[in-house]
């Protein structure tokens, strides 16, 4: 073979390598940076569609805007979990959302029953679910944060009460609670109560530290770093749980395990990856993955991310992690900001009031693409901290 | 460690050796190894620039190193090397450009460790990683060989820890923040 032929060849290789690269592996990484205000004025405007659609205590669930219809239908889990995010925007200072996250949580202490040694949020369900207390108790300790009212403090420990005695003694949550039978259903878990229980008590423990919560809440955050994945089967370990990630936060003033340290690490690299991933989508010419992921998914990332940021910052173990968690935090918030709906987008479909602030996969928005978007941007906005700080 | 056996993969000197059969003159080898240590330098030098031109992190481009040393690897596995066959004439100088550095040396492979390597454990690491690789690729293709056989073994066997550094590249990578 000719020496020409050769070099041509490996310039062909050369290059072919490189466009195979660029449009899969290599792509670029997009990551706008609007800064911290224009990132709090997407949470706002998120918490704004909340507000505008809040109808005695209920927020629009789900909306398709090529349809110009709501589906029917209702989620106590979401409810407590946007409410509690709204309860976030008021401790960054927005106070103009105060009574719609307040209509919220009258609409949730308006269904709670007792449960166990506790008070549990139910709907028509003869069994309790562990994630919708769990998330109301969060968002009472979020309320009492931000206002330092204390008048359903009661409350606040009777729902912590119900969720301890879901916990087994291995620190597993129940997911559910038999109202009939008096007892929680054995063997039924969640991949998302667990955290969300593990967070409540947290927060209980940062607000009334002589109590005893951190006891509870150590033990069902050692589950989760050590056994959930495992026990629960949860595939791509560790599971990408931000709830675990706020749990880490609250609990890092006190002193965080080795083991403990280990699983914020192991949860940092998790999101990172996938922020990093969805900042390559955009240049990608097929979805390999999966298609852009939806408002809800990236803000959750985000909550993950920012509270092992905080994490990183109070833990010298984890120093060389602050700056990547913070790039990728930046970055995740850049992209979610980028693809919120605003006003001139909004004015193209029926009912721009149920579009404007929103984020829409496939035409579809979903409340908890609000919550998770605002809670993500609250603390990539630098606005938003544990309870405990 | 891993960024010499990266180099070592990336490289693959017995592979090298089988492309440049039965040997090549030592100078030419000499100068061809040279300038592929100058372009890794270079590379690894670059890297930061290059990585910010591209848009990418250092996470995300070992990622691509290890989709890169992998497949080579996975080649060099299966099919192993052939002699190459050229029209340079035995005993010119432009033996140092094909085949000793084309298609010899200078490898898609190559240059992807070049940069990642610099990007994650600067070009000092780099380059003495990869000047390892070179000497021994330069005396693999110098040395006067009889049966093929054994540097097949090796291609293959160097090819495979390709697979396993581009293994180790990749969770690396996708386990970065």
């Amino acid at each position: 073979m000719k020496a020409g032929t050769r070099v041509l060849g490996a310039a062909v290789l050369f290059a072919g390598s490189f466009v195979a690269l660029r449009v899969s592996f290599l792509a670029p990484e997009t990551c706008p940076a609007p800064g911290a205000p224009a990132l709090e004025d997407a949470a706002v405007a998120a918490g704004t569609w909340v507000q505008r659609g809040e109808r005695d205590g209920r927020y629009v669930y789900e909306y398709d805007r090529g349809d110009d219809r709501m589906t029917e239908g209702y989620n106590i889990v979401r409810h407590a979990g946007v409410t509690m995010s709204l309860y976030q925007l008021v401790r960054a200072g927005h106070g103009e959302v105060l009574e719609t996250a307040d209509a919220g949580l009258a609409e949730m202490l308006d269904h709670v029953v007792e449960a166990g040694d506790g008070l549990a949020y139910v709907d028509n369900d003869t069994r309790a679910s562990l994630g919708s207390s769990a998330l109301l108790a969060a968002a009472l300790a979020q309320r009492r944060a931000a206002t330092g009212d204390g008048s359903f403090d009661a409350e606040l420990r009777a729902v912590g009460r119900f969720l301890r005695g879901q916990m087994t003694p291995s620190g597993q949550m129940l997911s559910r609670y038999d109202l009939v039978e008096g007892a929680p259903v054995p063997d039924e878990t969640s991949k998302y109560y667990t955290g969300e229980a593990a967070w409540a008590l947290a927060l209980l423990h940062n607000l009334f530290p002589t109590e005893g919560w951190d006891r509870p809440a150590r033990q069902v955050l050692d589950y989760l770093a050590t056994q959930r994945d495992e026990v629960e089967d949860l595939d791509y370990r560790p599971w990408a749980d931000q709830w675990a990630a706020y749990t880490l936060a609250e609990l890092a003033p006190h002193g965080l395990a080795e083991h403990r340290v280990a699983y914020a690490r192991a949860l940092a690299e998790r999101f990172g990856m996938l922020v990093r991933t969805e900042s390559q989508k955009g240049s990608w010419p097929v979805a390999f993955i999966d298609a852009r992921a939806r408002g809800g998914g990236i803000g959750v990332w985000l909550e993950g991310l920012g509270s092992l940021s905080t994490v990183a910052k109070r833990d010298p173990r984890l120093v060389d992690l602050r700056e990547p968690l913070v790039d990728r935090l930046e970055c995740g918030a850049g992209i979610l900001a980028e693809r919120q709906e605003d006003e001139a987008d909004a004015a193209e479909w029926p009912d721009p009031e149920l579009v404007e602030g929103a984020w829409f996969r496939e035409n579809v928005t979903r409340m908890d693409d609000q919550q998770h978007a605002l809670s993500g941007l609250l603390l990539a906005a630098g606005r938003l901290g544990p309870v405990g700080s | 460690m891993r960024a010499l056996l990266t180099m070592l993969a990336a490289v693959n000197p017995t592979a090298v050796a089988v492309v440049l059969w039965p040997r090549e003159r030592g100078v030419f080898g000499a100068v061809a190894a040279a300038i592929a240590l100058g372009i890794v330098a270079g590379a690894a030098a670059a890297s930061e620039a290059l990585l910010d031109a591209l848009d990418v992190s250092e996470a995300t481009f070992r990622v691509a190193t290890g989709v890169v040393v992998g497949l080579a690897g996975a080649h060099r596995l299966v099919f192993g090397a052939r002699p190459v066959d050229v029209d340079t004439p035995t005993g010119s100088w432009r033996r140092v450009a094909v085949p000793g550095l084309i298609p010899a040396l200078i490898t898609p492979q190559l240059v992807m460790a070049a940069i990642s390597t610099g990007a994650d454990d600067g070009t000092f690491t780099a380059t003495w990683t990869a000047a390892v690789a070179l000497a021994l690729a330069w005396i693999a293709m110098v040395l006067t060989k009889q049966r093929r056989l054994g540097w097949l073994v090796g291609t293959r066997f160097l090819g495979a820890l390709g697979i396993a550094v581009a293994f180790a590249l990749v969770v690396d990578g996708v386990k970065s923040v």
